[in-house]
């Protein structure tokens, strides 16, 4: 989580982030400020110790930005786009495959996502597609979307929940461990049309790579030239 | 009693943890991996013995393959990254999940499918409704033989058979209307008339 004085400093230098976003960042960084973020209250009940044997908290923030509330945008600035927040905890299957899938739909409009994924022979496609619907109507119910599909993926991204373990036997009595592995599902969903590009270094196309490299072979000077 | 059951579960977690290490050390007899802490909770290998015995280092034991296929060296991260994501220029391809652009439209339906398959949801649908046929056929057939032809009755159709041709066949009739879908007239071959004069046509362009 980053402070706000860290997050201008990366607005004012133009920075990219780490995978490039560059439609979502201008509407990203700013909603993501510390200050406008309802405050997260205690993990547990006052007096309660933080055990192994509880049952895990998961992430408490990720749906907090929901609840952001903004100034109103002025005449001549652009309106700002309507967005959920959606997060499916503890789902019983591995980060490491969640990560594929949830790669696979960052930057599609809801209605290819949810048409891609139909065709993902895997647990997490089922998994995403749900919770892709769950935020789809949270975002018409909730957030003042007007057109259900007038939606796309700005964020998408899976991490590790709680792991547990069991014991299994190998051959000649050698002993292994189980790991069950659970993770957090988190997407969000912005009212719009998706951007041409979702992350800043995709390829360009062959005339615009052309005109960039003949710019550079034209820049080239003879050093101590007059 | 509920935070009974949760410390009995942690306290089963923590002891796999502890105790895998345990038995490692005490199949091998002190070899395998041996994080300290974890014993010095436990309380200690069971079985200590000493690193060189008295009568030299003994023999190794030719069944146990224990420690035969280890990796030499540490794969690094460029290498693991290629592994599990792949590159497009790399002969292995691209492991991430590529989105389909073959995909086609049913028209009947509206959903997509894929080229050399039928539409699952209008297949589904079929498959349902011929499931709920075979069933009411199988209820009325019960245990007699099948001697006569099955002709099924959707509501509402039944006027239209005399009693005549109801004898000649097993009549299946179905409370529920017939759905849309589904033709009455499946066994007629072809609607439009049979030409009954076919002359050969010889091409009037190619001169």
């Amino acid at each position: 989580m980053l402070s706000a004085r860290i997050l201008q400093r990366i607005i004012a230098t133009n920075a990219t982030w780490p995978g490039g976003i560059t439609a979502a960042a201008a509407i990203l960084l700013p909603s993501r400020s510390p200050s406008s973020v309802p405050e997260l209250g205690p993990t547990r009940p006052a007096g309660v110790r933080a055990m192994s044997f509880l049952p895990p908290t998961g992430p408490r923030r990720w749906p907090l930005y929901n609840e952001q509330v903004f100034p109103p945008t002025g005449a001549d600035e652009a309106p700002r786009p309507a967005f959920v927040c959606h997060v499916k905890t503890n789902v019983k299957y591995s980060t490491k495959k969640m990560w594929y899938i949830a790669s696979m739909i960052r930057g599609m409009s809801i209605e290819e996502a949810l048409k891609q994924l139909q065709f993902v022979n895997k647990k997490g496609a089922q998994i995403v597609s749900e919770a892709l619907k769950e935020a789809q109507e949270m975002a018409v119910r909730d957030h003042n979307v007007e057109f259900k599909n007038n939606l796309w993926v700005a964020e998408s991204f899976a991490t590790k929940g709680r792991v547990l373990k069991g014991l299994r036997r190998h051959a000649r009595a050698r002993p292994g461990i189980v790991h069950y592995r659970y993770t957090h599902y988190f997407v969000r969903l912005e009212e719009g049309a998706p951007p041409e590009q979702y992350y800043a270094d995709a390829p360009l196309p062959p005339e615009e790579m052309l005109k960039r490299w003949l710019e550079q072979r034209r820049q080239r000077t003879i050093t101590h030239s007059l | 009693m509920i935070n009974g059951v949760r410390v009995v579960w942690g306290n089963w977690q923590r002891t796999i943890d502890r105790y895998a290490v345990i038995i490692y050390q005490a199949i091998n007899g002190g070899g395998g991996p041996s994080p300290a802490l974890a014993l010095a909770a436990a309380g200690g290998v069971p079985h200590q013995r000493a690193a060189t015995p008295p009568g030299g280092a003994p023999p190794p034991v030719a069944d146990d393959g224990f420690l035969w296929a280890v990796p030499k060296y540490r794969r690094s991260v460029e290498r693991r990254m290629m592994r599990r994501y792949g590159a497009e220029s790399w002969p292995n391809g691209r492991k991430l999940i590529k989105p389909k652009n073959n995909l086609i439209f049913c028209l009947k339906c509206g959903s997509h499918y894929l080229p050399g398959m039928l539409c699952m949801t209008c297949y589904n649908r079929v498959k349902s409704e011929t499931e709920e046929l075979q069933k009411a056929v199988a209820q009325q057939q019960g245990l007699t033989p099948p001697d006569r032809e099955v002709a099924i009755v959707y509501r509402g159709e039944r006027e239209a058979i005399d009693d005549q041709q109801a004898k000649a066949v097993r009549l299946v009739e179905l409370p529920k209307e017939r759905p849309r879908w589904f033709s009455k007239n499946l066994m007629q071959r072809t609607t439009t008339p049979v030409a009954t004069e076919t002359a050969p046509v010889k091409p009037s362009d190619l001169g």
